[in-house]
């Protein structure tokens, strides 16, 4: 069941309610250096210019497409970026989609079921000068898109209602990771692999590819070994912290002296975040140690980063043959840190959520806290990330555990934002609908969307953390950082039917244990018991065989530095 | 009746506490609808037992006259003149469809024993259940006739739900209209359908305006229905005050207090218009003032 | 036809059976919209709920409902449901759930209909201002549930103000305790009677109005008469007025404990259920397997036909007293039995006289 919004309608603060206009994003802009000699970006309309040759040149330049390249963004100074040649996966893409509609002589019409908050991202210009994405993809193809907005509030229940009625109305439709298994399993997500074969995505691209490779791609994308979505997203959690507070001389001073050894930049095993924690947390309340979320929905994510570092290369949830893990040492430890962890949050913990979290870090609360990589977007003029404190903050891998000598971090994700064929759809539309997925999807054309201010689906790619108008939105010390922690992200419970009962389970029990009800113990001797309930209900030979497809999602490596 | 034992001072003392008891949470609900943002639930657990900086900024974001600073979990919408329009809709058409058919049930059950002892038993279990129990099958059935997020299908849930007291409060106030009346009609030459709307339905116009408003209300208050049966395009006014406290947008106490003074208005003003009849509703037409 | 008509003129209902083909015609067309409805309201979602308990449907599972014998589970969801063990008060699973709406139920009906009483008796005599504070009483009542959900949310906050002012009494004033910070909805202990409390609240003044009108319909005449004789207030209250009010105390206590045994909107807001189970009523266990948390339908509707069994039970013997009620007066509702009771209440003055 899809949760309330994750990171709930983040439009960048200055924006007047999505016009589109870039006139805030001017200074950004200039300062990202993309800004040609003489040519003004945003806010400028109609000015009138004299036309110099070079500025002629410039312009005429501008809008075309650089040789080599069949396809792409046009307008604006810096496109050639996002431009694409024949033989790329965009250019894949657009060369499928001109066939099948014939040279744009046979137009196709597609349905697209998405978030009101992300759709800006393709229907409104960005940068000035350029053309939505997509107008582009219908003035390239004859492919025209119709979208159908929805809240990240019912957008589950959409998708159960288009499920439980085999409605073959819209051909692509939003889903979340921990979501796939069910609708695979509940026959509404087409099949893709044969389109994978055929077209050849560059998902796994060292360039324009996913941060973390095949295993990111087999953590979004992939169900039981098989492609059913292409992921549009990047919810990767980030811990954000103080760096005065870590680099202020009388604080080392204080801790070595109270701990022993010395305050690290960020802590980076479990022991030394709690340890700086507690020394951080002030008794009057004005500062507190560590503000990750503990609350219901949202707080058992960092359960599950403590969790999954307590094996090299990863603690999994489930063993051979289905067998839940949780109830192990492992999991016990993790739950008595977690619980532990109250003492260095704010009161009322469990009933606050996301906007408290970012404004108390914004007022300068928090020593540290998980957050979602878009917080660094948000400490712009005016929002509550920049009271004084958003250019002390700085992003990290959440901290790990020794383990056999070998230092294991590892961050999770909760579920990210997917798009998928709907199966129900007619079938003569899959192979174009997937293919507008794998060309908006790819490093060139993801990499333009990514920095448009009109929506908020985050970068999640190699070729998005380098790009300047991204990384001067998300702050390049954030970006750099984000190629660090997406290839040591580890997955939520996902890739298996029933990943949102499983889910539920456990946080229902991390809220017992949280407040006292339970031992860590009982709590996880009652979540392997709800989760072995829950398995024998769907077929424990099916649950395990997606469970050991799942393996391949997992990160592989020890690599904490670019 | 001798209160010989309270003396005037004990009556007053014990009023003022019950009412400071009752009248607390109005008090803070009023109260936060003027309070600015930094003042809902500040850092540090400062409370602000009135407003420091009295605003009117909640009521002009809800009711869409305002929109809220921008910040970024405040894009979440607080407008709520849409879901009003929305409440007002369903609750209004879901209290006629009641009426329509409760009115014309409790005169055949209180002038013909219409359906013999067995339908007022059965309307009255229909109150007894808790509504989540039809919910799922109704909301199976919906997402096959595609009424799931319409008003015909809210309209038809709540006219379902709220029509056994149209029949209770009706058939007392039937009750009460002497017979001869609709003799003498039928006497003159009237049939019975004429005895009804000439005769009879004059004589209870009161009784009949009294459940509408009363109807009006429980429809208004609804919330379970209309969460489950509802996504985006028809939210009422209650879900989408729910819908205010979400991970996402926070804890928005200043709009929703606003939204909250406004969705208490109708009930409480309709409420007080038909103050005699309440007890008799509310107990299903059992207990008569 | 005009000789049939009886003559009771204080009798409030209509004799049936004055024959005529025309009038049962009538009679039936009048009810059958209303029997449509239900048709459509309570025997097709019946029906729905029968068959879908048989399986393991979800939405999920790949067929549509129709299809859900593929997932043919016979009684296992009903066994899965009354087999629900659970730690005691905060546990999950059917019982407990029950349990606490049970807790819920008795605990509110009983403060409620307390507080309502003495209100009652309070404003029975015309006082200066009895008329705007009546008005004021009553302003609980009229609240939205949801909005009622929302305040208290609001009020029961760990730093809110029900704990300010708690502070503030014992603390500032009193100088009694330290400062204040029940946490009122993250304690599993406490929490449901957060919600009991929020429920109180909301439906004394009912309570307050149904005693009310009661207490003003008392014949007069035996309450001058133990009073001329000197009763104290005490015994009159037990031997006439209690005797008297029973029905109507009767019908009042059905009508709330139904309507607390459905509660579901201050449940839900205040606390979605948690923290854990904690506050895990019979309607929100229900929305918590159908929609909020899993989508099992199939057990879900098991769980509901379960609770349809046990409130139809209940409610079988509950109605006696509303339907004899719906047929009579309020004063026919408070005169009885009063010989027996002026009896005992004369027997009563006399033992105190002898003393």
């Amino acid at each position: 069941m899809e949760k309330q919004d994750p990171r709930p309608e983040r439009t960048i603060p200055e924006e007047p309610a999505q016009t589109g206009r870039t006139f805030g994003r001017a200074a950004f802009l200039k300062s990202a250096g993309a800004a040609g000699a003489g040519i003004a970006f945003g806010g400028v309309a109609g000015s009138a210019k004299a036309w110099t040759r070079s500025s002629r040149n410039a312009h005429l330049a501008r809008n075309r497409l650089a040789s080599g390249n069949i396809g792409g963004p046009t307008g604006f100074a810096g496109a050639e970026r996002y431009q694409y040649g024949a033989d790329t996966a965009a250019g894949r893409a657009i060369l499928g989609l001109k066939q099948l509609t014939n040279n744009g002589k046979k137009p196709i019409t597609l349905s697209w079921r998405i978030w009101n908050g992300a759709v800006g991202q393709l229907t409104v210009p960005f940068p000035k000068g350029a053309p939505a994405v997509a107008a582009l993809l219908e003035k390239e193809t004859g492919v025209k898109v119709k979208f159908i907005q929805d809240t990240p509030n019912n957008n589950g229940q959409k998708n159960l209602q288009t499920l439980s009625t085999r409605d073959g109305g819209l051909n692509i439709l939003q889903t979340q990771i921990t979501d796939n298994g069910d609708f695979a399993e509940g026959k509404m997500l087409r099949n893709l692999d044969e389109f994978v074969a055929k077209y050849r995505p560059d998902w796994a691209d060292p360039k324009w590819g996913y941060a973390g490779g095949a295993t990111t791609v087999a953590l979004m994308n992939k169900y039981n070994g098989s492609v059913y979505s292409v992921s549009f997203d990047g919810d990767y959690q980030v811990w954000v912290y103080r760096v005065d507070l870590f680099d202020n001389a009388q604080n080392q001073k204080d801790f070595k002296a109270k701990y022993g050894y010395e305050l690290n930049d960020f802590p980076k095993t479990w022991k030394e975040h709690d340890d700086a924690a507690a020394f951080f947390t002030k008794p009057d309340g004005s500062l507190y140690g560590s503000g990750d979320l503990k609350n219901p929905f949202w707080g058992y994510v960092n359960w599950m980063m403590r969790y999954v570092t307590a094996a090299a290369p990863n603690q999994h949830y489930f063993g051979p043959a289905a067998k839940p893990l949780v109830n192990s040492r492992a999991g016990i430890t993790a739950t008595k840190e977690h619980v532990a962890s109250l003492a260095w949050t704010y009161p009322d913990t469990l009933s606050k959520s996301w906007p408290e979290q970012y404004a108390a870090m914004g007022a300068g609360q928090l020593a540290m806290a998980s957050m979602f990589s878009n917080a660094t977007k948000f400490i712009t003029k005016g929002s509550p990330l920049d009271k004084g404190f958003g250019s002390k903050l700085r992003t990290a891998l959440a901290p790990g555990r020794m383990v056999g000598g070998k230092l294991v971090r590892r961050s999770v994700i909760y579920f990210n934002a997917q798009f998928a064929v709907n199966a129900f759809s007619n079938s003569k539309l899959h192979e174009a609908a997937y293919l507008v997925l794998q060309w908006a999807g790819s490093g060139q054309i993801f990499s333009w969307m990514a920095g448009n201010p009109a929506g908020y689906f985050d970068p999640h790619g190699q070729s998005q953390l380098n790009d300047p108008l991204v990384r001067a939105s998300y702050k390049p010390y954030a970006s750099d950082e984000l190629k660090v922690i997406i290839p040591n992200t580890a997955p939520p419970i996902a890739g298996v039917r029933g990943a949102n009962e499983y889910t539920q389970a456990l946080d229902t029990n991390l809220q017992k244990a949280l407040t006292k009800q339970a031992s860590p113990e009982s709590a996880m001797a009652a979540t392997a018991a709800a989760w072995e309930k829950i398995t024998n209900r769907y077929g424990r030979a099916k649950q395990a065989a997606a469970i050991s497809a799942g393996l391949a999602a997992w990160p592989t490596g020890y690599k904490y530095h670019l | 009746m001798s209160t010989r034992g309270l003396k005037p001072a004990g009556r007053a003392i014990a009023i003022l506490v019950i009412g400071a008891f009752f009248l607390f949470p109005l008090y803070w609900l009023v109260t936060m609808s003027f309070k600015p943002q930094d003042e809902w639930s500040p850092v540090g657990g400062k409370i602000y037992w009135l407003p420091g900086k009295w605003t009117v900024g909640n009521f002009t974001q809800a009711l869409g006259i305002s929109t809220p600073n921008t910040q970024f979990f405040s894009a979440a919408p607080v407008d709520a003149s849409k879901p009003i329009v929305h409440s007002l809709l369903a609750a209004g058409g879901g209290t006629l469809l009641a009426l329509l058919v409760g009115v014309f049930a409790a005169y055949g059950i209180a002038r013909f024993r219409a359906g013999g002892k067995l339908l007022p038993f059965q309307i009255l279990q229909l109150r007894m259940f808790p509504p989540i129990v039809v919910i799922i099958p109704l909301l199976i059935m919906f997402t096959y006739l595609h009424l799931v997020d319409t008003y015909w299908g809210l309209i038809l849930v709540y006219g379902a739900v709220t029509f056994p007291f149209v029949v209770w409060l009706m058939r007392s106030f039937f009750a009460e209209v002497p017979r001869e009346i609709s003799e003498a009609a039928i006497v003159d030459g009237c049939t019975q359908w004429g005895a009804f709307f000439k005769a009879i339905l004059p004589q209870v116009r009161g009784g009949l305006a009294a459940t509408a408003l009363f109807v009006f209300i429980l429809n208004w208050s609804d919330f379970l229905i209309a969460l489950v049966l509802t996504a985006d395009k028809v939210v009422t006014a209650p879900v989408f005050l729910n819908s205010l406290q979400s991970a996402g947008a926070g804890q928005e106490y200043g709009p929703q207090a606003a939204l909250g003074l406004v969705l208490v208005l109708p009930p409480a003003i309709f409420g007080l218009l038909i103050q005699r009849y309440l007890v008799r509703g509310l107990t299903f037409g059992a207990i008569k003032r | 036809m005009d000789a049939e008509i009886q003559s009771k003129p204080r009798r409030l209902s209509w004799p049936a059976g004055l024959g005529g083909r025309s009038e049962k015609t009538v009679a039936q067309l009048l009810i059958a919209p209303g029997q449509l409805l239900m048709v459509f309201i309570v025997l097709f979602p019946a029906a729905v709920a029968i068959y879908l308990a048989f399986t393991d449907f979800q939405p999920t599972s790949g067929y549509q409902w129709f299809d859900a014998y593929k997932g043919w589970h016979w009684f296992g969801n009903y066994w899965e449901a009354l087999k629900s063990g659970g730690v005691f008060w905060t546990g999950g699973g059917f019982w407990m759930a029950v349990f606490r709406t049970v807790i819920v139920t008795v605990l509110g009906v009983g403060v409620e209909l307390t507080l309502g009483f003495a209100l009652a008796l309070l404003f029975l005599k015309t006082f200066p201002g009895r008329s705007v504070l009546t008005v004021v009483f009553l302003l609980p009542m009229m609240v939205v549930p949801a909005v009622t959900g929302f305040i208290f949310y609001m009020l029961f906050q760990t730093q809110g103000p029900v704990n300010g002012a708690l502070t503030f009494f014992l603390h500032d004033v009193l100088h009694a305790t330290g400062h204040i910070h029940v946490p009122w909805l993250s304690d599993p202990n406490i929490a449901l009677f957060a919600i009991i409390l929020a429920d109180i609240w909301q439906w004394t003044p009912l309570m307050f109005l149904i005693l009310l009108s009661g207490l003003v319909s008392l014949p007069e005449d035996q309450l001058n008469a133990a009073r001329i004789l000197g009763a104290r207030f005490s015994d009159q209250f037990r031997y006439l007025v209690l005797p008297m009010m029973w029905p109507i105390i009767l019908i009042a206590v059905i009508i709330r404990a139904i309507e607390t045994f459905k509660i579901f909107d201050s449940a839900w807001l205040l606390t979605t259920g948690g923290p854990g189970d904690a506050t895990t009523t019979i309607s929100v266990f229900l929305y918590r397997q159908t929609i909020a948390e899993t989508t099992r339908w199939g057990f879900g509707s098991a769980v509901a036909i379960l609770v349809l069994i046990m409130v139809s039970l209940l409610a079988l013997r509950a109605i006696r007293p509303i339907e004899a009620a719906q047929e009579e007066s309020i004063g026919e509702l408070v005169g009885a039995d009063v010989e027996a009771e002026s009896v005992s209440l004369e027997q009563a003055i006399e033992a105190e006289a002898r003393l």
